[in-house]
């Protein structure tokens, strides 16, 4: 994280990967003690990893980085679980030798695409899909899309904003 | 989107980043402030007998309470922006204020007779005191909690009240260059009140407005 601050962008991207993958368990573990679900998992996973994208300068690169991470990732989870308080779940202890494993939850995330970025005004969900999904460049986006970077920039940016916006509101 | 999916495109965002909270914190309050100052200085104003005030011990009393106050909740306020950081030495400092106001409203009513209590209590008119006080918190309130809007407060009633009272304490320190009342006990009263109000406000509107 701190040479993803320096802008290192290679950095940054190896950062939030491996962010996702420590979180995975953690949010699985605090799903499952919560009977909820784990098919939610990936979905709480990507709520954090906006949160922390988005909140990254509230990190003072001079304290030590898990505090500030578990802090968040706490906070995700939590908001997460509120969300889906009503809904009612069998506990997960009783499935044990049946839970899902990673290639089962991935079809549903595949599926997510659509909907996840449905809602967002066109031009954001256009560079969110570009970037995101076809692994496009900014600058090859700007000229698929004939806008400038900057404008390609702001949109992504207001974008990702948004889809925790819209999640948030969901509940 | 798969989650690789979401990593690539975070990462294609990692152009700016925010400035850093406390900065945030300290320039929004600065904006508020001047806004609430301009207005005092405007509609308010010091009071006539400023300089000979200033020489008494309960005048004096006021501006180390507020300051106090004012140092704990800027505190607060800072730590409560940032994930993962606790304020509860600072909360511990702010009670502390509030506890030698009330022990120096407690003198007052010891040391002076019964008679002269609702006299000092009600003063010359704690009904506009209290009134300007919020109204003085207003600017700055505002301006904090669109600063921590931008920061990542885990707790929003808790830091939104923190924002309160920071900005109910700021403006009850202005308003000690216009009050004429000196006595602690109504400090404790009045003050302690429009610092209450500016506090709930600040947790009432926190949180709905610092969620994220």
């Amino acid at each position: 994280m701190r040479r993803a601050r320096a802008g290192d962008g290679a950095a940054y991207d190896r950062c939030l990967r491996e962010l996702a993958h420590a979180l995975r368990p953690v949010v699985r573990r605090g799903l499952a003690r919560a009977g909820k679900s784990l098919a939610d998992t990936e979905d709480v996973v990507q709520d954090i990893l906006i949160a922390v994208h988005l909140k990254r300068h509230t990190w003072d690169a001079g304290r030590p980085f898990e505090p500030w991470l578990y802090a968040i990732a706490r906070h995700k989870l939590t908001d997460a679980l509120r969300k889906r308080g009503s809904r009612v779940e069998v506990p997960i202890e009783l499935f044990a030798e049946t839970l899902p494993s990673e290639g089962e939850i991935e079809p549903r995330m595949a599926e997510d695409v659509t909907r996840s970025l449905e809602g967002l005004p066109r031009r954001q969900a256009d560079v969110v899909r570009a970037i995101a999904i076809d692994g496009v460049s900014i600058a090859e986006t700007a000229a698929r899309l004939d806008i400038s970077e900057g404008a390609v920039r702001v949109a992504l940016h207001r974008g990702l904003a948004a889809l925790t916006r819209r999640n948030r509101d969901d509940g | 989107m798969k989650t690789e999916q979401l990593i690539r495109a975070l990462a294609a965002d990692n152009a700016r980043e925010g400035r850093p909270p406390a900065l945030t914190i300290v320039l929004a309050l600065l904006a508020g402030f001047s806004v609430s100052l301009a207005a005092f200085v405007l509609w308010i104003g010091p009071r006539p007998d400023l300089a000979q005030a200033v020489q008494t011990w309960p005048f004096l009393l006021k501006p180390v309470e507020m300051l106090a106050l004012v140092g704990a909740a800027a505190v607060i306020v800072l730590r409560l922006a940032q994930p993962g950081m606790s304020a509860d030495a600072a909360m511990r400092v702010a009670a502390l204020a509030a506890a030698v106001m009330i022990a120096a409203a407690a003198v007052e009513l010891v040391r002076l007779p019964q008679a002269q209590w609702m006299v000092q209590l009600s003063g010359q008119h704690w009904q506009i005191c209290v009134m300007n006080m919020v109204l003085l918190a207003l600017p700055m309130l505002a301006a904090l909690l669109l600063a921590l809007r931008h920061a990542a407060p885990t707790r929003p009633a808790l830091a939104g009240g923190g924002a309160g009272l920071l900005a109910g304490a700021v403006s009850a320190a202005l308003y000690i260059v216009h009050c004429p009342d000196d006595s602690p006990l109504f400090v404790a009263a009045w003050f302690g009140m429009a610092i209450a109000i500016t506090a709930a406000l600040g947790a009432g509107i926190g949180a709905r407005v610092l969620r994220w």
